[in-house]
């Protein structure tokens, strides 16, 4: 809360004419349909639409898992569409956390060794007061020698979060991750990713069918048939959360 | 499970191997028994009678008179009388065994293929193999040594004779061929082998010919023709069907291990296929359906297999015998039996059967409930259970046990049957020891994965990923390391029992033969031959010995003895040093136990005479070891010989042939230990080298197996690898995950297939070796046995390769996708 003065957004993850097109002839599906949308710094961005609107697959091209068919995806000043394979892990590793709808954790590991994975692969030292902040943020310190099969469905949910925000991506994907939640764990899950947002100045776009869950996030797009029907704003996030910077230090929350 | 035949295609390659194996071994036998019955029949050609002299020992030989009473016996037309033995042909320093025989008839098979015929004593023909071999030419002389009283004769070669069957066993080997005379003057050895007879009616003149009073007074056997020729058959394929016995070992071992990985490829497919059974189960299929899906399965994957194996096999067998003509002395052409072709089929339908009928039984068990509730369905994480534990622990003690009394019982008795008794309980220890290992990897292997795993785990995350991955279902991976243990612990023993054979032949051959060669010169020996023998290659030293023969007389024993005179650096030469080491002046060393240690000995020769100490001590030589000082003292002109020391890695019989050319030494005798040694290390580094080739497959068939594992928890864990490439882990690292968890599993399966191998492998080699007079000298053969880990983690890699690749080409959405 260093400063009260607006500055302009800066985007976190930027789509330009997106396309994505499966199958060939009779098969073929028009997932995506020329989207472009900007993803904003310090923005909780909720994307709705009917099943098979393409929520998915914009999320997965946005964030590098897949490739589109045309169009381009920038992944902070970087271009994701024009990376080989090994560039966009990397860039991924780096820039990218995600939260699943379910299978979030590696069964052999335990909570701990689940949310450091991240860091490991990319041979990078955690660091401690970040890693402190986020499990008291979460309310898992009573569980990080819990392996996945021993916690609750919400207490896993939490752990992905905390996996997903422990590299301080630029932006963190989340694919309907209250889908296998009841709606107390689901709330939970949900304020922790607003506050992540709001007070950790998270960047978060997540994809859900459920209006309530949406009504946590910042911006609501709305897709049907591969394009963006409504881009609307539930709050005012400016004055709320003042551009604090995209990669906060910890242990002052 | 056949919708998706890429999954079964490794439990196909699995039977198809062992089958191969089988049937390439079977054909092989089949071959081998036609060769021998055109070879028996070979030499009796269509005499009506056969005699032959009794095999044993102080049999009367078949002499001049005992062929000229069976001519004239009534009905007889005609005899040839066989003589067949060997001598030793030494040429250029090297020796060699060859087979002496009378001359053959010509005929179609046997030609003459130079020169003529011998006609006198002097004279002899060599088979082409002979001739071959050494380059030997017409007009030359050999020299050969009877082994009967080591008489050398001379013989002039005046022609070369091509054998067939009609005329030797072995066509394909070494022959001189002489007259009857002259083959008795070069072996020293009299009687005939047999002697054809032909005629009119076999049964008359078998009876009329044993009524006579020769062939009763001799003892000898007579057979007509046609039992002649079976005789022969029983005899030789006795000899081929134990090494189809012995090769079908190694076939069976090849099966067992086949049966491992088939069992455990159809456990992780009816694993794997939990949810999906149990939907069949609850859209109404019974027990026995589902019991007959997975069984139906697997007939059709052992028949598809199976087939597969029979012409691989097939095919290997006609590979290595069109090719593999030279290892045999005589020709074998390919020629099958039905049999060989049936028994592989059905066995390999067989195991395939009883292999999965575990699998299928567990399928049969999934609940229908499973279908709703996913984690029913994937209860398959098999530990160790008590019943397992209590087994495993109780065989490995009964094996450790068995072990111990063989190790105890070993080198206590000479005869026969305790040696026997000792191998058989050694044996079954071996077995027992590991059969309770294998009862315990479930718990063994996945334990022993978290040790060596751990500093791969602390390097990197794709390596701690590897780790718990390889512990994680411990049935599976105790199974798949199982597989390969099989194979590691059989080729560890065998090169680690190979190593102490060696080693303790080496040291008892070391007391036969303390110098690797002592050459025995006609005449004095110069300093300049001296260093000619010092500069042939690969020899590392040369010394003069001198020998005498002299009288020794110290209390009341007089007795003749050999004397030598034996400098220090000669003593540095032998491979025994420590029978010559330390010998002063005014004494003498020696094991006589009729001198007494301490005793003042006068020696004596040719008039002068010293007086010396005797030093007595089994570990010295029986002649009396002296310093050149007091041989000069007591023979100034005693004979000189020279001893060699050859480099320790010397082709033993090249050099030796070497030095025999140094021209002053054409006439020296050579007798060389490093070649009689190196004719053992050869021996047993072929059957070393036979017994690995044959375990290669055993071990191939398991790191399929790997493969195969590998493939399947890959197939499984697609989520994971999607979740996993989400987050950053890029394709070097899947492969290097898959890869290091596939050799973790090789780690495993070697550190234990080593820790037995060395057990049993000393223990056995103690067994098979040690009397009373005989002890083991334990060696380890370090390099070898790293090479063994080296080739195991290799092979581990090598089998990642495939699952690897398919691991990587999970896309990072597909965590996303559920189901
Ligand atoms: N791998 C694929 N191959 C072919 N078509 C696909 C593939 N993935 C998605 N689609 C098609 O693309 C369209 C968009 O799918 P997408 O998964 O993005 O929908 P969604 O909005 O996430 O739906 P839901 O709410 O059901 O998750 C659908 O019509 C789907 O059938
Ligand atoms: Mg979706």
């Amino acid at each position: 809360m260093t400063t009260t003065i607006a500055q302009p957004l800066t985007t976190a993850v930027r789509t330009e004419q997106l396309t994505k097109i499966y199958g060939q002839g009779d098969t073929r599906v028009v997932a995506l349909d020329h989207v472009s949308v900007d993803f904003w710094r310090g923005e909780f961005t909720a994307i709705m639409g009917p099943s098979g609107s393409g929520k998915s697959t914009l999320m997965h091209c946005a964030a590098g898992l897949d490739t589109p068919t045309e169009g381009r995806v920038l992944i902070g000043q970087v271009d994701a569409t024009a990376l080989n394979d090994k560039s966009l892990t990397l860039l991924r590793r780096r820039r990218v956390g995600f939260i699943f709808q379910s299978f979030n954790l590696l069964p052999t590991m335990t909570a701990r060794e689940n949310i450091l994975l991240p860091l490991k692969l990319a041979r990078t030292k955690p660091d401690p007061a970040w890693f402190d902040t986020v499990i008291a943020v979460l309310g898992l310190t009573d569980r990080l020698t819990h392996r996945p099969g021993e916690l609750s469905g919400g207490q896993a949910q939490r752990v992905a979060a905390a996996r997903a925000l422990i590299t301080r991506p630029d932006v963190i994907f989340a694919d309907e991750p209250t889908g296998a939640l009841d709606s107390s764990s689901s709330d939970e899950l949900l304020d922790f990713l607003a506050r992540c947002v709001h007070e950790l100045g998270q960047t978060i776009v997540m994809v859900t069918h459920d209006p309530h869950a949406a009504g946590y996030a910042d911006r609501l797009l709305q897709l049907a048939d591969g394009r963006i029907i409504a881009d609307k704003r539930l709050h005012e996030i400016t004055g709320q959360t003042p551009q604090r910077p995209s990669r906060p230090e910890g242990g002052e929350l | 499970m056949l919708r998706q035949p890429r999954r079964l295609i490794s439990a196909g390659i699995a039977i198809a191997l062992g089958v191969a194996f089988m049937t390439a071994t079977l054909l092989f036998g089949s071959s081998l028994s036609a060769a021998v019955r055109d070879l028996a029949g070979g030499q009796v050609g269509d005499a009506a009678a056969v005699v032959t002299a009794n095999e044993n020992e102080d049999a009367t030989p078949i002499d001049r008179q005992v062929v000229d009473a069976v001519a004239a016996v009534p009905g007889v037309e005609r005899t040839r009388a066989l003589y067949e033995s060997w001598a030793q042909l030494s040429r250029m320093g090297a020796q060699t065994q060859v087979g002496v025989n009378n001359l053959p008839e010509l005929t179609e098979k046997t030609t003459l293929a130079e020169g003529r015929l011998p006609q006198s004593d002097g004279e002899v023909a060599v088979s082409t193999h002979l001739r071959d071999s050494y380059a030997i030419e017409l007009g030359e002389e050999l020299t050969t040594q009877s082994y009967l009283d080591q008489h050398q004769t001379q013989s002039k070669v005046v022609g070369v004779i091509d054998p067939g069957s009609d005329a030797v066993t072995s066509p394909d080997s070494d022959y001189l061929f002489a007259t009857d005379d002259g083959a008795t003057a070069i072996t020293g050895i009299t009687g005939y082998s047999s002697i054809m007879v032909f005629g009119e009616d076999p049964e008359a003149l078998k009876t009329a010919i044993g009524d006579s009073a020769a062939i009763k007074d001799g003892g000898f056997t007579v057979r007509t023709g046609t039992e002649q020729v079976q005789h022969q058959i029983d005899m030789l394929a006795g000899a081929s069907r134990s090494i189809t016995s012995f090769l079908l070992i190694f076939a069976g071992i090849a099966l067992f291990v086949s049966v491992i990985v088939i069992a455990n490829t159809f456990s992780i497919l009816v694993a794997q296929r939990a949810r999906q059974l149990a939907m069949m189960r609850c859209v109404g299929a019974t027990r026995g359906q589902v019991f007959a899906t997975v069984i139906g399965e697997a007939l059709v994957l052992g028949a598809i297999g199976s087939a597969a194996g029979l012409a691989f096999g097939a095919g290997l067998a006609w590979v290595f015998l069109h090719f593999g003509q030279g290892l045999f002395n005589t020709e074998v052409t390919f020629s099958a039996s039905t049999g060989a072709f049936v028994a592989p089929f059905l066995i390999g339908v067989a195991i395939t059967f009883l292999s999965c009928l575990g699998a299928a039984r567990r399928a049969t068990a999934v609940a229908p409930l499973a279908a709703l509730h996913p984690e029913l369905a994937t209860a398959e994480t098999k530990r160790l259970g008590p019943v397992r534990g209590i087994l495993g622990a109780l065989l490995v003690l009964a094996g450790a046990g068995l072990l111990v009394t063989g190790w105890r019982m070993a080198g206590t008795g000479d005869d026969e049957a305790h040696m026997t008794a000792t191998i058989l309980t050694a044996m079954a220890g071996a077995i027992l020891a590991w059969l309770g290992v294998i009862v315990l990897g479930r718990g063994l292997i996945p334990a022993l994965a978290a040790v060596i795993g751990s500093p791969l785990g602390r390097a990197s995350a794709p390596g701690e990923l590897a780790v718990a991955n390889s512990r994680r279902n411990p049935g599976r991976a105790a199974a798949t390391a199982n597989a390969l243990l099989v194979g590691v612990t059989l080729i560890g023993t065998l090169t680690i029992g190979a190593a102490c054979s060696q080693a303790t032949v080496d040291h008892e051959l070391g007391d036969h033969y303390p110098q690797d060669a002592i050459i025995a010169p006609t005449g004095e020996i110069s300093d300049g031959v001296l260093h000619q023998i010092r500069d042939t290659e690969d020899v590392t030293g040369a010394e003069r010995v001198t020998t005498v023969h002299a009288q020794a007389s110290g209390g009341d024993t007089t007795k003749d003895v050999d004397v030598m005179g034996v400098s220090y650096a000669a003593a540095q030469l032998s491979r025994a040093p420590q029978r010559y080491d330390g010998v002063g002046d005014g004494e003498f060393l020696t094991d006589d136990t009729d001198f007494a240690d301490g005793q003042r000995v006068t020696v004596s020769q040719d008039g002068r005479s010293v007086e010396l100490t005797a030093r007595v001590s089994p570990t010295y030589e029986s002649a009396l070891v002296v310093t050149p000082a007091t041989m000069a003292q007591l023979a100034p002109d005693a004979s000189t010989i020279v001893w060699v020391r050859y480099a320790d890695k010397a082709d033993a019989q090249h050099v030796t042939s070497q030095l025999g050319q140094i021209e002053p030494l054409k006439n020296a005798s050579i007798n060389s230990g490093a070649a009689e040694r190196a004719v053992y290390q050869q021996l047993i580094d072929m059957v070393l080298m036979v017994a690995m080739a044959l375990l290669a497959i055993a071990v191939l068939i398991a790191v399929v197996g790997v493969g195969n594992t590998l493939s399947l928890s890959v197939l499984e864990r697609t989520q994971e690898l999607g979740l996993l490439r989400a987050m950053g882990m890029t394709k070097g690292q899947v492969r290097q995950m898959v890869g290091l968890e596939s050799m973790t599993l090789a780690a495993v399966a070697t550190v234990i297939g080593l820790g037995l191998s060395v057990v049993f492998g000393i223990v056995g080699a103690r067994a098979l070796l040690e009397s009373p007079d005989i002890s083991l000298v334990v060696d380890l053969p370090w390099l070898r046995l790293a090479l063994i880990v080296a080739v195991a983690l290799l092979a581990g890699w090598l089998a990642s390769l495939a699952p690897a690749s398919r691991a990587v080409k999970v896309t990072p959405s597909a965590a996303l996708a559920t189901e």
